[in-house]
């Protein structure tokens, strides 16, 4: 539970009452479609759902209906010619409140439009070049400052 | 010149026409080929959502098509020779906040009191009061007072949980018969009743409108050329339950509607809408077969339910680890999710089932009970196929559930005495048994051929064969042949990432054959059959049969 180095404790000198436990919790946006009343987490893997109830009740006064763990595999990733290797695995909890007491996680980084943009326009461009490459493919090879 | 041919038999104008074929097209055939307009086949839409609408309905027409009730429910489990990766709902296992989803799933809609037919039979269930109250007083006595759980050497009991299905398991069919004995002679039918004890109840059905799980989401985002913007079209989820009332009464005679079909609430009440995947409410999937099982075997004469009594221990624990907040929601979702399944699986019987839509309504009575607390519901079911749009909008009828709150039949019982006892719990549970079930004045199986059940076709090979199907596939039992697996290395080293490209190609996913997922119910090698048993027996080369027959031909 605790990676911290506490010291021995013998009869007769003071009692050790701060215990710190290495947990934490990471709230995370959702991986698929909850429902309004539950909320994602990513958890330290020493922790129990019993552990990650007692975590948002005690210190953030939530009152927590339902907990349901599960340990994800990392992404393995592999570049080429390289070997495969694999992020680290993680803990995931999904944790149900009160039917009345919704959550929406909320967008950190503005809309995605951006992105998307950039995507699309990087997409017209190679449809562009494709159409213009494949008109006159009987000219294979020839630049394209030559008439067409 | 077209002349009319009239022979002995169609035989003979066959071999006839044949042979003026070869000559000439002097004879033409009658004139039954041609009408005098043309027929056209109809304009079908060529769309992607009409082709798709097109191939469930022709999957829902093939099932209706089938003469025999067993062949219908063969032919439900016929596209997956694994089983159907269903949602698996369990009586007794119920989330936090499930109704909404069960009413979604079961396209019920809640009405909280008990509906009017009750009430014509107000008068007879209080002149029967007073002699049932004396009677259910001493019950009462003797199972909650005078009988003392079951303890182990240490002098424990077993957990609140199993003590209360203990006593509700002794106590309902004592309290059952009770009521029988005493109100028959006000209701000659429950002299005809038969009544089973923990009989097993599985119902399957298939709910439509449901959003793609995240795998199939990623396919159709990457085929854009298909399912450009149709990433998120909802799909069917197959969803089986499993249940088992404490005790159950049928009869050979359905019980009156309790209200229209087409009208009222069965076509205007509120049902909740949802599209999420039920695995958020904690169920979970499984490789399971389309059972639908209402207690009995098909060809029982007393084919339609007529009341039964559910226990309720598992509330104890569920309050613990839930919300208390969630008990009353707990037994609504109980009571509509084991009526569902109960008219279900009876009128898949009667030839209806989840792609068959009923013709005239079904209803049945439920009481939830551990001696104590009584909730009594009434459930109508007015349409059971709630594949694709049909369980939206697109399908006018809803199925009703009324169903009351929970009520103490007593306060407490000390010193012998049975203390707060509440007449109208009583009532209630007398007027449930008051109803007369009433001879239909529809036709009960429109979807059957006269046989009804594979037992009646003459056809020995048909019957056999559909017989030991049906009894295997319903049975539950676990497959011999393995589903192919793919192991972890092979999808770390194979499939993601494609380190071992030398490889011969021998397992399943390589060779590119079907997924294991698609093989049908009758995709196998058929069992051998020794070549002198083989029909027709084939002949050696001389001629002769291998086995000289022992009449003289």
């Amino acid at each position: 539970m605790s990676t911290r180095i506490y010291p021995a404790f013998k009869s007769g000198s003071p009692k050790l009452r701060v215990f710190l436990p290495d947990f934490w919790m990471k709230l995370v946006k959702p991986s698929h479609n909850l429902l309004p009343n539950q909320v994602q987490f990513v958890v330290s893997s020493q922790m129990t759902k019993l552990d990650v109830k007692q975590y948002l009740e005690k210190i953030y006064n939530l009152p927590v209906v339902h907990v349901s763990t599960y340990n994800q595999m990392g992404k393995t990733k592999t570049l080429p010619n390289t070997y495969v290797t694999k992020e680290n695995d993680e803990k995931i909890a999904f944790v149900t409140l009160h039917k009345d007491h919704t959550f929406v996680f909320p967008e950190i980084h503005g809309s995605t439009d951006i992105y998307d943009e950039q995507t699309n326009t990087m997409k017209q461009t190679k449809e562009l070049y494709a159409q213009k490459t494949n008109i006159n493919i009987s000219k294979q090879g020839v630049p394209t400052w030559f008439s067409h | 010149m077209a002349f009319k041919l009239s022979v002995a038999n169609e035989a003979t104008k066959k071999s006839l026409i044949s042979q003026c074929r070869r000559i000439s097209s002097y004879f033409q055939p009658s004139e039954s080929e041609y009408e005098s307009k043309p027929v056209y086949p109809p304009i079908l839409d060529l769309s992607y959502e009409a082709r798709k609408e097109r191939k469930i309905e022709e999957i829902a027409q093939n099932i209706t098509k089938l003469g025999t009730v067993e062949e219908k429910l063969i032919e439900l489990n016929a596209p997956k020779y694994y089983g159907w990766w269903a949602l698996n709902l369990y009586e007794r296992v119920i989330s936090y906040n499930a109704l909404p989803f069960t009413q979604f799933a079961t396209r019920t809609c809640l009405v909280n009191e008990l509906p009017s037919i009750y009430n014509d039979v107000d008068e007879i269930a209080l002149k029967s009061l007073p002699n049932i109250k004396d009677k259910l007083n001493d019950l009462l006595l003797q199972e909650f007072e005078y009988v003392s759980p079951r303890t182990n050497r240490k002098g424990e009991t077993k957990s609140e949980a199993t003590e209360s299905d203990r006593r509700s398991r002794n106590f309902i069919p004592l309290l059952n018969r009770l009521l029988v004995n005493q109100l028959s002679q006000h209701n000659e039918d429950l002299q005809t009743t038969e009544v089973d004890y923990e009989p097993r109840l599985e119902a399957f059905w298939s709910l439509g409108g449901i959003e793609p799980g995240k795998v199939l989401k990623n396919i159709r985002e990457k085929n854009e050329k298909f399912y450009k913007g149709k990433a998120d079209d909802p799909i069917d989820r197959p969803i089986q339950y499993y249940g088992s009332p404490r005790l159950s009464l049928r009869h050979n005679k359905p019980l009156p509607q309790l209200l229209d079909r087409n009208s009222g609430l069965s076509v205007e009440g509120a049902v909740p809408s949802w599209n999420l995947d039920p695995r958020v409410m904690g169920y979970k999937y499984k490789y399971c077969r389309a059972v639908n099982v209402p207690g009995f075997w098909p060809g029982t004469e007393t084919q339609h339910g007529y009341m039964s009594y559910l226990s309720r221990g598992y509330l104890k624990r569920r309050d613990e680890e839930l919300s208390m907040s969630d008990h009353q929601d707990a037994l609504h979702v109980q009571a509509i999710l084991h009526s569902f399944a109960w008219t279900l699986s009876q009128a898949c019987y009667l030839g209806f089932g989840p792609y068959t839509e009923l013709t005239y309504p079904l209803s049945t009575q439920t009481i939830i009970t551990d001696g104590q607390n009584y909730s009594f519901s009434a459930y109508q079911l007015n349409t059971c196929a709630l594949y694709n749009k049909h369980s939206g909008d697109a399908n006018p009828h809803r199925n009703v559930c009324f169903s009351t709150d929970e009520m103490k039949l007593y306060d407490i019982i000390e010193d012998g005495q049975v203390k707060g006892f509440n007449d109208d719990v009583l009532k209630s549970l007398i007027k449930f048994y008051l109803i007369k079930p009433t001879e239909p004045q529809v036709n009960m199986r429109p979807y059957l051929s006269p046989e009804l059940y594979i037992g009646n076709v003459s056809d020995t090979e048909r019957r056999q064969k559909t017989e030991k199907n049906f009894k295997f596939l319903v049975s539950n039992r676990p497959n011999h042949i393995l589903k192919d697996e793919i192991y972890q290395w092979e999808k770390i080293y194979k499939i993601d990432h494609d380190t071992r490209p030398m490889e011969k190609k021998i397992r399943f996913f390589e060779t590119g054959d079907p997924a294991p997922g698609m093989k049908r119910l009758d995709d196998f090698n058929p069992k051998y059959v020794p070549k002198h048993l083989q029909n027709p027996p084939k002949r050696s080369r001389r001629g002769r049969l291998p086995v000289q027959p022992s009449i003289k031909l």
